[in-house]
C-alpha cells in the first residue's frame, strides 16, 4: 500500500482540520447511560451491577474502610472500586471480584454471578439483587438497616448459588 | 518493529511551522506503552479538573466515559486486524484500527459494496482541544483518514470508507465531505458516516466541503 499524497495536500488539509475533534467508534470511548441516547444494558444486568456495587460499598464501610483502604486490603486497583461503586455499568475485572470474594470472605461464584461475569441461572438472585439495590440509598455511617440488609442479602445470595449447585 | 508506509507533516500548532512525521503500521507494544503512560494521565487530568471545577458529566468530552482496563481489552481485540499510526518526536500522535474483511456499505448507490470500515480512530490527548487548551500538532485525523482510503483503493474498494463518529467529532467528518446517514441505533446511537469513490476523490483533491 502507498500513499503517494503530496506534503501540499498534508499541510492544507491539516489546516482545514484545525483544532476540529475527529475520534471515531466504540473503542475512541465508552458510552453510559448520562450520554443522551446512548445504549442502556438490558434492565437485570443493570440492577445486578448496581446491587454488586451497593454491596461492595455496604460492606467496605461496614469495616470503616475508605476505598484506598479497601484497594491496599484487596490489593485492587483505587479507580476500578471508585468506578465499582459510582457506576452502575461498570464491568468489574474477574481479578478483582476474585480479589473482593477473599477480603469479604463472600461466595466468590455468587459474587461473579452479581458481578455479570457469569450466567444467573436462578432469576430469584436477579429479584434478590434489585431489592437490595433499591433498599437505602447510601448515607455516610453505615445504619443498622444497612447492615441487616446487607447480611440478609448475602445470605440469600449464598443460598440460592448453593442451592444451584445442589441441582445441577 | 513496525514499518513506516510514509513520510507526512503535520502542522505545529503554536507556530505554525511543519514537523515531519511518519505513518506506521501495525499499532504494537510501544505505541500501546504511549497509550498507557503518555496518553492516558492526560486524559485522566482532565477528568481530575472537570470534577474540580463542578462541570456536569454531560458536558464532558464523550469519550472520557469509559473504563481503562476495558478500553485496553477491546483495544487488544482491534490488533488482530489493520492498524495504523502517526508517530512523531518519538510518540504516538494519533492511531486507527480498521476492517477490511467483512464491512458493508450503506449508501443506498453503492449498497453491500466492500469498503474500509474504520474501528477505531484516535488522536493523542495532546493534539485535542479537548484536553489541552493549546493543542500540539494539527492534521492527525486527515493524514489517518487519508490513509483509510488509501487502503480502500489498494483493496479495490475505490476509496469508499466507513465510520462511526464519536459526537464532539461528526462536524469533522461532515467537513471531510463524508455522507452522514444519521445515528445509528445499533451502535450506541453514534452517526455512521460513508464515503463514496467520488467523495474520496474530492477529498484527495482538497475539494472536500470547506
Amino acid at each position: 500500500m502507498k500513499l503517494e499524497i503530496k506534503r501540499e495536500w498534508c499541510l492544507a488539509a491539516a489546516r482545514r482540520e484545525g483544532d476540529a475533534e475527529v475520534g471515531a467508534g466504540r473503542v475512541a470511548f465508552d458510552p453510559t447511560p448520562e450520554i443522551e441516547g446512548a445504549v442502556v444494558q438490558a434492565l437485570p444486568v443493570e440492577a445486578m451491577h448496581l446491587a454488586f456495587g451497593k454491596l461492595v460499598n455496604l460492606l467496605r464501610r461496614k469495616r470503616n474502610w475508605s476505598i484506598e483502604e479497601l484497594a491496599k486490603h484487596a490489593q485492587v486497583d483505587t479507580a476500578e472500586l471508585l468506578l465499582i461503586e459510582k457506576e452502575g455499568r461498570h464491568q468489574t475485572e474477574p481479578h478483582t471480584v476474585y480479589q473482593l470474594a477473599n477480603v469479604f470472605q463472600l461466595n466468590f461464584k455468587g459474587l461473579q454471578q452479581l458481578a455479570g461475569l457469569t450466567v444467573v441461572r436462578n432469576s430469584q438472585v436477579v429479584t434478590e439483587a434489585v431489592r437490595f439495590a433499591a433498599s437505602s440509598d447510601s448515607i455516610e455511617k453505615l445504619s443498622k438497616k444497612e447492615s441487616e440488609d446487607v447480611e440478609q442479602f448475602v445470605a440469600a445470595l449464598n443460598r440460592l448459588v448453593d442451592g444451584e449447585k445442589d441441582r445441577t | 518493529m513496525s514499518s513506516i508506509i510514509e513520510r507526512v507533516p503535520l502542522i505545529v500548532r503554536a507556530t505554525g511551522d511543519e514537523i515531519d512525521a511518519e505513518i506506521r503500521h501495525p499499532i504494537e507494544e510501544s505505541n500501546l506503552h504511549d497509550w498507557e503512560t503518555k496518553w492516558k494521565p492526560i486524559v485522566e487530568a482532565t477528568e481530575k479538573r472537570l470534577r474540580a471545577q463542578g462541570i456536569p458529566r454531560a458536558q464532558w468530552p464523550q469519550d472520557l466515559h469509559w473504563d481503562w482496563r476495558k478500553k485496553m481489552t477491546d483495544m487488544r481485540g482491534l490488533l488482530s486486524g489493520a492498524t495504523f499510526t502517526i508517530e512523531c518526536e518519538k510518540a504516538t500522535q494519533g492511531m486507527m484500527a480498521v476492517n477490511v474483511s467483512n464491512a458493508r456499505a450503506r449508501i443506498e448507490q453503492q449498497n453491500g459494496q466492500h469498503l474500509v470500515y474504520v474501528e477505531y480512530l484516535e488522536a493523542a490527548p495532546w493534539n485535542r482541544k479537548d484536553h489541552m487548551a493549546a493543542p500540539r500538532f494539527r492534521g492527525v485525523g486527515s493524514i489517518l483518514i487519508i490513509t483509510a482510503i488509501a487502503l480502500s483503493r489498494s483493496e479495490d474498494f475505490k476509496g469508499r470508507i466507513g465510520l462511526h463518529s464519536l459526537p464532539q467529532a461528526d462536524e469533522f467528518y461532515t467537513r471531510c465531505g463524508m455522507t452522514d446517514l444519521g445515528a445509528d441505533p445499533k451502535y450506541y446511537n453514534l452517526r455512521y458516516f460513508e464515503m463514496t469513490p467520488e467523495q474520496a476523490t474530492k477529498f484527495l483533491e482538497g475539494k472536500e466541503k470547506s
